[in-house]
């Protein structure tokens, strides 16, 4: 457990989940920003996605006739899986509060439980899209998260846990022997899996209008209102999420050990550096990459699922560790 | 595991020249194909640098230098050259799917671990993932050559395996000594001479690089 007291903990929990709403949409603003300006297009403001969730939760909403009452709750407990995953995640300091053994298959069922109430919220409204769209993130999932779990499993072979903030500790300590092929290998395989997760190009495009090759947007597109507007937010807090995980584990120096000032800053400000530094490459790659078709992308979860594997094997048969 | 920071960045590389030859088994373009071959070759001579630095072995560095020219810049652009000529086809035509190739190419790194792993305590390896990686790299290319139906591409999978093979000279031996590696690299432009060659007979003859028709009869 860890070495925080009461109030601290409380105060460590809440400035994490505070942190994961408020950064949320302005690394996908950010995202948004470095795709239209890598494409020569003036785009959309950085605090974009600030104003669409303003003006959502501002308005009322309206529930298909078909819908059970369902919808009224799916949203805001997937919502509240998403921010229950937050403290899984190691952020600006270690250890995390309530990191217990395993914390991180916990998260795996936790982004897993809000896939699952998105999808079921796609299909209560009864159009036949958000049928298609669930379907597709639904068998997305299935093929994306035993990678994930092999991930993990290969992230923390090194320190023998599967708990992150013993992972990035374990990494921390070790400098920069930290970087070896075993966690190159399994890094690459979570970016690859990261765009299938977080529903980025070039297995679904988040900025797509047409319906035939939606995944995500087919599932909101009958929502409206409140029940939108934290399915967008859930969804920001999810990319966020994923992307903080991995340049945790991949550059795990310079989180805060202890609650001084100014190690609290400066391990913020490099929080913040690491997360902008990977959304500027995550949005030239997606300027890059066009969308696959949909049956292409199992190659894409079979050679994630390989490089996971081979760091495994690599640890193990030759111990490259 | 107490490797000193030059092994471990020698063990990084060895992975890259991994990963690209995993990649090249699951893409579907000639043009990106050939990209990943000069990306290998160019970690491969990533490799013959930190292995002469290393080891203190400074004709390592001309190798170096000529995998550098040679496999890294001039056969691809022999390559691309030739398939713009030839108006092959950019996609790659395969025997197996992306995903039984992808899983070949897993077997490849387990077979190479289980077999020539154990090896490695007894031979002075400079680093303990170099050798499972370069035998890896060879059977890929192999397969490569194997399961592709154009000539193009079993062209390209030939490479791959020189490169496994080099590798593979370059960590048991700290380089097999440059005269003979001058002559692989001569060879391996011959090859590509050869492949060009051959090439343009067989587009010439058949109007097609699709190897699987060499098997009909003309008529």
């Amino acid at each position: 457990m860890s070495g925080w007291g009461e109030a601290q903990t409380a105060a460590l929990l809440l400035s994490e989940v505070l942190l994961a709403l408020g950064l949320g949409p302005l690394l996908i603003g950010l995202v948004r920003r470095v795709k239209s300006r890598s494409q020569r297009r003036t785009g959309p403001g950085l605090l974009q996605p600030y104003r669409d969730l303003a003006k959502q939760l501002g308005k009322g909403t309206v529930y298909s006739e078909t819908s059970s009452g369902l919808t009224r709750y799916s949203t805001w407990i997937g919502f509240g899986a998403l921010l229950a995953a937050v403290p899984f995640v190691p952020w600006f300091f270690l250890p995390s509060p309530i990191g217990f053994s395993g914390d991180l298959i916990v998260l795996v069922g936790l982004l897993a439980l809000s896939r699952f109430m998105t999808a079921v919220t796609a299909l209560d409204a009864g159009s036949t899209f958000g049928g298609m769209g669930s379907t597709r993130d639904m068998w997305l999932g299935a093929l994306f998260e035993p990678t994930f779990l092999l991930v993990i499993f290969a992230w923390g072979a090194p320190s023998g846990s599967t708990q992150a903030s013993a992972i990035v500790l374990h990494g921390a300590s070790l400098g920069l022997t930290h970087l070896s092929p075993a966690l190159l290998l399994a890094s690459a395989a979570f970016a690859v899996l990261l765009l299938a997760e977080t529903g980025r190009l070039p297995v679904d495009n988040p900025a797509t209008h047409l319906e035939l090759t939606m995944v995500h947007e087919a599932m909101v597109l009958e929502l409206g209102g409140r029940d939108l507007a934290l399915i967008d937010w859930g969804k920001s807090v999810r990319f966020l999420l994923l992307l903080e995980l991995f340049v945790a584990v991949l550059l795990p120096w310079g989180d805060a050990l202890s609650l001084g000032l100014a190690s609290l800053a400066l391990a913020l400000g490099l929080l913040v550096a690491k997360l902008f530094g990977a959304s500027l490459l995550l949005g030239n790659l997606e300027t890059r990459v066009a969308k696959w078709r949909l049956f292409r992308v199992g190659d894409l979860a079979v050679l994630s699922w390989v490089l996971a594997l081979g760091s495994i094997s690599l640890t193990y048969l030759v111990g490259v560790g | 595991m107490s490797l000193g920071p030059g092994q471990q960045l020698l063990e990084v590389v060895a992975a890259v020249i991994l990963v690209t030859a995993w990649v090249s088994l699951v893409h579907r373009r000639l043009d990106a194909l050939v990209g990943l071959y000069a990306l290998q070759s160019a970690a491969m001579a990533g490799v013959a640098v930190l292995v002469a630095y290393l080891y203190d072995a400074p004709l390592l560095y001309l190798t170096a230098a000529t995998i550098a020219g040679l496999n890294a810049v001039i056969v691809p652009r022999v390559l691309l050259r030739i398939r713009r000529d030839l108006e092959i086809p950019g996609e790659v035509n395969m025997f197996v799917s992306v995903r039984t190739s992808a899983l070949a190419g897993l077997g490849c790194l387990l077979l190479a671990e289980l077999v020539v792993g154990p090896l490695t305590p007894l031979a002075q390896i400079p680093a303990a993932g170099l050798l499972p990686i370069s035998v890896t790299v060879v059977l890929i290319g192999l397969f490569l050559a194997a399961t592709r139906r154009k000539a193009f591409t079993q062209v390209v999978g030939m490479l791959e395996m020189a490169n496994g093979v080099f590798l593979a000279g370059l960590a048991l031996t700290f380089g097999l000594g440059l005269l003979l590696e001058l002559g692989v690299a001569a060879n391996l432009l011959i090859l590509a001479i050869v492949g060009r060659l051959f090439l343009y007979r067989m587009k010439d003859s058949f109007d097609t690089v699709d190897a699987d028709t060499l098997r009909a009869l003309e008529g």
